[in-house]
């Protein structure tokens, strides 16, 4: 019971992050944080977070922006978050819904290869916080714990040319709204 | 029986003479790992208080005392059984515990043993000191560690439950101390205790660094990173950096008997740990545990008298 008790407390710090943010929140005019963002902090990735359904705090939905200067950019990723009934002493377990290329995401289910989903958990974590951690994982990848090899051996063989241009394929074809 | 396992399915061509020497292969290795783990996760948390002397007597005499809650059996940590054919210093050690101690508590080898046995611990002398001085100084402690985790920049709304559940062991008040160890057989309970000693433990190692991050800074690049492998995380083993932690912030001392291959001058050798900032209070009790490489359990000393 008490991760219901816990979900509902992130769920409300997630909607005081999301309203304090200028240009937060889905939808809206979205070019907006690239622009304006620049002087000031980065722009936030993490753009939505929140139950995926109206009565289940235990499936959520996340979408996370690409890094702009990343081959990530311009790109909108969804995640389907799902929480054990024992979460937060247990991770949530993350997908990507969105196809996304990368070294440690598994092109076809989008399963998350990040120690902190699995071994390194801790309940100081949040839904929120692992998110951004994911969104940090995809301009930094570890390509020696690959779950897509051809990504990783791209990067492995130091082709970063041929990496760049790989990702932003996808994050054009599958990403882009 | 893994022996008998080990030659029934072994697909060794040669068989006869060479399948005495013959390794184990990968597969049956970590078929008997998964083996040994399996056995462990039926282990109780938590254990019962059993002296040595009965140890190597009748082990199959179940315990009387512990009745209700259907599937867990009491531990029964075999100590000379599984020392029995050891090095002498071994059978030395036990001899000197049996003498010394009123008995042991075992609790489940899940990584979170110190943590698990030093909690367990704790909320006991508590519930044993209530009404004296120490009680009332150790909860003091307690509750300072609230404020401790939020300067440290931990979300205390967020982490209200682990606070909560180790609050309730703390000021545990029934009769029957047994229901201390009931608690601590609840995997809810039980869990969230360590990862609330997990998380303060962080907390103190991030406000005094200078005192501790020299002790990682060989294996790990920051503070941080061990803290994010070998602190927050459940399942992970303690070093003597988590004792000493602990030991810090409850001001309590922690004895720790060595049942290990070490030579011992008398008995058995203790690892005596003290904190920085002890209480200034009369009798303050003390934490013993037994160590055996890769493991903690509860000891209980006999009082001196």
């Amino acid at each position: 019971m008490s991760a219901a008790r816990r979900l509902l407390k992130e769920l409300g710090e997630a909607r005081r992050a999301a309203a304090s943010q200028p240009g937060g929140g889905s939808g809206g005019a979205d070019s907006g944080p690239d622009a304006a963002g620049k002087s000031q902090a980065p722009a936030q990735p993490l753009v939505h977070l929140e139950p995926a359904g109206e009565e289940d705090l235990f499936h959520w939905r996340a979408v996370i922006a690409g890094a702009s200067g990343s081959p990530y950019a311009g790109g909108r990723f969804e995640l389907a978050i799902e929480v054990p009934r024992d979460y937060p002493i247990a991770p949530p377990a993350m997908r990507f819904v969105t196809k996304v290329c990368h070294p440690n995401v598994h092109l076809k289910t989008g399963e998350i290869c990040l120690d902190l989903l699995k071994s390194a958990w801790s309940p100081a974590w949040t839904l929120q916080s692992a998110c951004l951690a994911v969104a940090v994982l995809l301009t930094s990848p570890e390509p020696d714990s690959p779950l897509n090899c051809d990504a990783a051996n791209l990067l492995r063989a130091g082709d970063l040319r041929g990496y760049n241009s790989l990702v932003s394929m996808y994050t054009s074809l599958y990403a882009t709204p | 029986m893994s022996d008998t396992q080990a030659t029934t399915n072994a697909a060794d061509p040669a068989g006869g003479a060479a399948a005495a020497d013959a390794r184990p292969s990968d597969e049956e290795i970590l078929r008997y790992e998964r083996q040994i783990k399996a056995g462990e996760m039926e282990m109780p948390l938590v254990g019962d208080m059993v002296g040595f002397q009965r140890l190597h007597e009748a082990s199959a005499q179940p315990e009387a005392a512990d009745q209700g809650l259907a599937g867990v059996a009491p531990a029964q940590p075999k100590l000379t059984g599984e020392y029995e054919n050891g090095l002498p210093v071994y059978m030395d050690k036990i001899d000197h515990l049996k003498k010394t101690c009123l008995g042991m508590r075992s609790v489940r080898k899940d990584g979170n043993c110190f943590y698990r046995a030093f909690g367990f611990r704790l909320a006991e002398l508590v519930w044993e000191n209530r009404g004296l001085p120490w009680h009332r100084a150790v909860l003091e402690r307690a509750t300072a560690t609230k404020a401790l985790m939020t300067t440290m920049g931990y979300d205390m709304s967020i982490l209200e439950d682990f606070w909560e559940k180790f609050e309730e062991v703390l000021k545990f008040d029934k009769e029957d101390r047994s229901e201390l160890a009931t608690s601590f057989r609840t995997e809810y309970i039980s869990d969230t205790v360590v990862c609330y000693l997990r998380l303060i433990t962080a907390a103190l190692l991030k406000r005094d660094r200078d005192l501790y991050e020299a002790f990682v800074l060989d294996s790990y690049p920051t503070l941080e990173s061990f803290i994010g492998e070998c602190v927050e995380p459940m399942n992970v083993e303690s070093d003597q950096i988590h004792i000493v932690a602990m030991s810090n912030i409850f001001g309590i001392d922690i004895r720790i008997a060595n049942l290990d291959s070490t030579r011992a001058e008398k008995g058995i050798n203790f690892h005596e740990i003290s904190p920085m900032e002890p209480m200034q209070v009369d009798q303050s009790p003390i934490i013993t545990l037994l160590y055996r490489p890769g493991h903690y359990d509860v000891l209980y000393p006999r009082p001196i008298v």
